[in-house]
């Protein structure tokens, strides 16, 4: 049965190079990748800000494209896993046709490296990177609220040439916390600087995450400190896409 | 505001109080296995990892331990309980023998303010225990007739004396046990360690307002 | 003095400006680093974590029964209870005690509550005097400050601030060391306990079925307080119950091990009324004044699970927005995760609609709480509802609204990515945004922005799938 890719809005038009790793590591672990063609945000910025009547109108719109599909719905996100696999669930609570859809989506929803090693249980992926040096930032809601723990972490253990760092406070989130970081533009940076000062002392060439979000607002960071380190999703690192793009 | 006016308006809450759901009794006390084959040995693991002085003692090399310590503060006098309060016996009586004397613990209420200012430079306090925790290495005092509060807590050194018998796993094993304790006397304290703060830079210090020096002498009566 | 500001993000600017904020980040993460180790020595921990949060909501539950038990109790035991519905109510109830009694000093123990509802204002207003006694508060009335942190209150502070202060105030020699400033203060308040008419604590806990006040410290200041004057009242936030001393020994197995890493605090103190006949010592009266002010209202909604906290301060420890902005941000008594929801939920949105959205959501707080309160939960409800009152910056509305109609048009949301590439290739250089115009300029302020991509994802996928 083919997997259902949701690449989420951010990838898709900021970091659609993730979205291409993402179905090349799919179809090298065997996959068949479908992308239906309508699905735009699954409405988490709406919802974390309070706007819960835009917040449903999304995620009535993100079901509907989803649920008219078949097989597991994969995305490269596990911020957006976790909206759609939680709270758009809360937020039909009320509407029972609407409950039994978002509970027959959740459940076909997984973040890419869950799905990729308790699902699929894929040990090694590769090309890697040339050789590089990693450190891996575990995104909040997919570490707490998915219980993704060393899902990414042990490809990227596995794959050919990555060396993984320590990450110093590495569960400490980063400040992007969605609007928040333009709402709270101040205190956002704040954490950020702190994340950063980690990275840094890690000695890191690359710093990986799982989600694009907070990698935008990290690699923005340290694109403005002209800092040399970069930031990538996993998927890239596990496609080789650092290693074409960044290597020697 | 009265107590019915109050209460209603609470009851009036809980009718709507979006809470997660509970159970309708309190569960009953959860007792784990916190079981060891050598209860003291932990107790004085735990006790002296708080930062207390603890002795093993026999009933007959007590009186010789509290007379060390009272040497150690060039302390004279103490106040403490009353042997009739004591686990270990004849420690009273054998401090006075040897010329120490005991404070009054009585602190009368028309006079209270002159006699507990008398207590500002009290250097020693010494006091049974009702039982002991060993694993937070704790012991629990009951106050009540004779049994003086202030002498666990103003003296710059504490001498506790505690019967191994009576040492349990945990603070929930002790309240699961002992329940009535805590009905019997106005007053139940429990006390992990000497008195210490870390506000100032989290910089650990002894001796705040409590006592700098806990001594627990544990009777092996076992 | 300049005043307050009145905004969470003004109070931000001041207090990272004035270097407060300096020493809060690393001794929160020391602390937090203690609940960790505390916890994972304790084979029992997560299941006494279940059990505590069980008797804390079983409690909430049925708290007009439990109040009314504790209430009878106390009572019985010898003591006296009063029923304060806000702030006020109770200042005055505690002023009538003290003056029917000719109380001229007060001595406190550490408590929230008693900021809370400005007791020392109130009964300094009729000439008593009031002394803390926590070393923490004691610095704290000392430099006319406020608590920056629940059970460190003086958190931001350095040795070298505090040496100034004690030199200052207390005619001490100057002195950085720890050890010698606890000593000035050790001999300083001594006298004030032991010639204090009335001592005024707090309360961590309630035992319904004895009547009895549970009070917990490290320095023990509270058994003096609770000791040496003639008169002890305990104030206590109607929600601090627990049945029985089973329950509360279950809550204090996990109380000190999530605040401080310690498996018991120094003191855990039980006074279960005033002395009885033959006590040598202890108070002559005890009084309880239990206190509304605004619970009642949290327990009826949404934020009710937020009265089963324990006051840790676990929460505190391990949020990174408390680390980058201390404790005085949050502008009341509670600061941290648990003061984002319970100073909304006490004290409505309309003043405090802020402090939900001082979050990241990053739900770091819940796994440290050693209650499990889910702390996001309430936040994003507590948005919603300040969304509904009409809170929400009209730019953050307003794009929000248009990216949801946008976004239900798969469509027009195509037109959009597609502009924002060609809108984005304007303004970029080298691939990057670093001066974004309008409320862009909240992110390029510090960030640059990558620049969005010319042709984005479901495009790529097009021209090479042809559907």
């Amino acid at each position: 049965m083919a997997v259902q890719l949701f690449v989420t809005c951010l990838v898709n038009s900021f970091f659609p190079e993730v979205g291409e790793a993402t179905v090349e590591v799919l179809e090298k672990a065997g996959q068949t990748v479908e992308f239906p063609a309508d699905q735009t945000c699954c409405g988490q910025p709406a919802f974390n800000v309070g706007l819960r009547g835009d917040a449903r109108k999304m995620a009535v719109h993100t079901l509907d494209v989803l649920d008219a599909t078949e097989g597991p719905i994969v995305l490269p996100s596990g911020s957006c896993a976790d909206m759609i696999v939680h709270h758009i669930p809360e937020l039909m609570v009320d509407d029972p046709e609407r409950s039994a859809q978002a509970r027959r989506v959740a459940g076909r929803t997984r973040e890419l490296s869950e799905f990729l090693v308790d699902d699929l249980d894929v040990k090694t992926v590769g090309p890697g990177c040339g050789e590089c040096s990693v450190a891996y930032h575990p995104s909040c809601h997919g570490l707490r609220n998915l219980n993704l723990r060393a899902q990414a972490e042990g490809l990227l253990d596995q794959a050919p040439g990555v060396t993984r760092v320590d990450l110093p406070d590495a569960e400490n989130c980063c400040g992007f916390g969605g609007l928040f970081s333009v709402d709270m533009p101040d205190v956002s940076v704040a954490m950020m600087e702190t994340k950063l000062k980690n990275v840094e002392s890690s000695g890191a060439d690359v710093l990986v995450g799982g989600d694009v979000s907070c990698l935008m607002h990290l690699g923005g960071g340290l694109h403005r400190r002209k800092s040399h380190i970069v930031v990538k999703h996993f998927v890239e690192i596990l496609a080789g896409h650092y290693e074409r793009d960044h290597g020697a | 505001m009265d107590r019915k006016g109050f209460l209603d308006r609470v009851r009036q809450a809980t009718a709507t109080a979006d809470l997660p759901p509970v159970r309708q009794d309190p569960p009953g006390a959860l007792i784990g296995d916190l079981s060891t084959a050598d209860l003291v040995g932990r107790f004085v693991e735990r006790a002296t990892e708080v930062n207390a002085d603890v002795r093993v003692v026999t009933a007959d090399g007590a009186l010789e331990q509290v007379v060390g310590i009272m040497e150690e503060y060039k302390a004279d006098e103490y106040l403490g309980w009353p042997d009739s309060q004591m686990p270990i016996p004849g420690i009273g009586a054998g401090l006075i023998a040897r010329g120490y004397s005991p404070r009054p613990s009585e602190v009368p209420s028309d006079n209270r303010l002159l006699h507990q200012t008398a207590y500002y430079d009290l250097v020693v306090g010494i006091t049974g225990a009702d039982g002991g925790l060993a694993e937070s290495g704790s012991i629990v005092l009951t106050h009540g007739q004779n049994r003086s509060r202030m002498a666990s807590l103003i003296p710059d050194a504490h001498i506790a004396l505690l019967a191994a018998s009576t040492i349990v796993e945990s603070l929930s094993h002790w309240a699961a046990l002992k329940s009535e304790s805590v009905t019997r006397s106005a007053n139940l304290v429990v006390i992990t360690g000497p008195s210490r703060t870390g506000d100032i830079e989290m910089h650990l210090t002894q001796g705040v307002h409590g006592p700098r020096h806990v001594h627990i002498l544990v009777l092996d009566d076992r | 003095m300049a005043p307050e500001p009145i905004t969470f993000l003004g109070r931000v600017k001041r207090d990272r400006a004035s270097g407060v904020v300096t020493p809060v980040a690393e001794a929160a993460r020391r602390m937090s680093s203690y609940r960790v180790a505390a916890s994972n020595d304790f084979p029992l921990m997560e299941q006494m974590r279940d059990r505590a949060r069980e008797i804390r909501l079983h409690t909430l539950a049925n708290l007009d029964r439990y109040l009314a038990q504790f209430a009878s109790q106390v009572e019985a035991n010898g003591g006296h209870v009063h029923w304060a519905a806000d702030g006020d109510e109770a200042n005055a109830i505690i002023t009538e005690i003290a003056q029917a009694n000719e109380v001229k000093s007060v001595v406190k123990s550490k408590s929230m509550v008693t900021e809370e509802i400005e007791l020392n204002e109130a009964l300094e207003q009729v000439g008593i005097s009031v002394v803390e006694s926590d070393l923490g508060e004691f610095i704290v009335q000392l430099s006319n400050d406020k608590p920056s942190h629940i059970i460190a209150p003086v958190l931001h502070k350095t040795r070298y601030d505090i040496g100034e202060l004690f030199a200052d105030k207390l005619d001490a020699p100057y002195t950085t060391d720890p050890s010698q400033l606890t000593e000035i203060a050790r001999s300083h308040l001594r006298r004030e306990f032991l010639t204090a008419d009335m001592g005024i604590s707090g309360c961590n806990m309630g035992i319904a079925d004895s009547g009895t006040v549970v009070l917990v410290t490290n320095e023990g200041n509270g058994r003096l307080t609770t000791t040496a004057p003639r008169i002890h009242v305990t104030v206590m936030g109607m929600e601090r119950i627990v049945p029985s001393f089973a329950d509360a020994s279950a809550v204090l197995e996990v109380l000190a091990r999530a605040g401080t890493g310690q498996r018991l605090s120094v003191y855990t103190n039980l006074v279960s009324g005033p002395r009885r006949h033959g006590d040598p010592d202890g108070p002559d009266a005890f009084h309880v004044v239990i206190l509304d002010n605004g619970r009642s209202r949290t327990l009826s909604g949404s934020e009710a699970e937020i009265l089963a906290c324990i006051r840790c301060g676990a929460c505190l420890n391990i949020c990174p927005v408390y680390r980058e902005v201390g404790g005085h941000a949050y502008g009341f008594t509670y600061p941290g995760p648990i003061g984002a929801v319970v100073t909304p939920a006490l004290k409505g949105l309309d003043e405090w609609h802020e402090l939900p959205y001082a979050s990241t959501l990053c739900g770091a707080c819940v796994e440290a709480c050693p209650v499990r309160i889910d702390i996001p939960k309430m936040l994003l409800t507590l948005r919603s509802k300040a969304v509904d009152d009409g809170h929400l910056p009209g730019w953050l509305t307003f794009a929000v609204g248009r990216y949801a109609s946008a976004a239900t048009h798969p469509r027009q949301f195509r037109v959009l990515l597609k502009a924002g590439g060609v809108v984005g290739s304007m303004m970029a250089k080298d691939g990057w945004i670093t001066k974004a115009p309008s409320h862009g300029a909240n992110w390029t302020g510090a960030r640059d922005l990558p620049q969005p991509a010319k042709t984005p994802f479901h495009a790529r996928w097009k021209q090479r799938h042809g559907s």
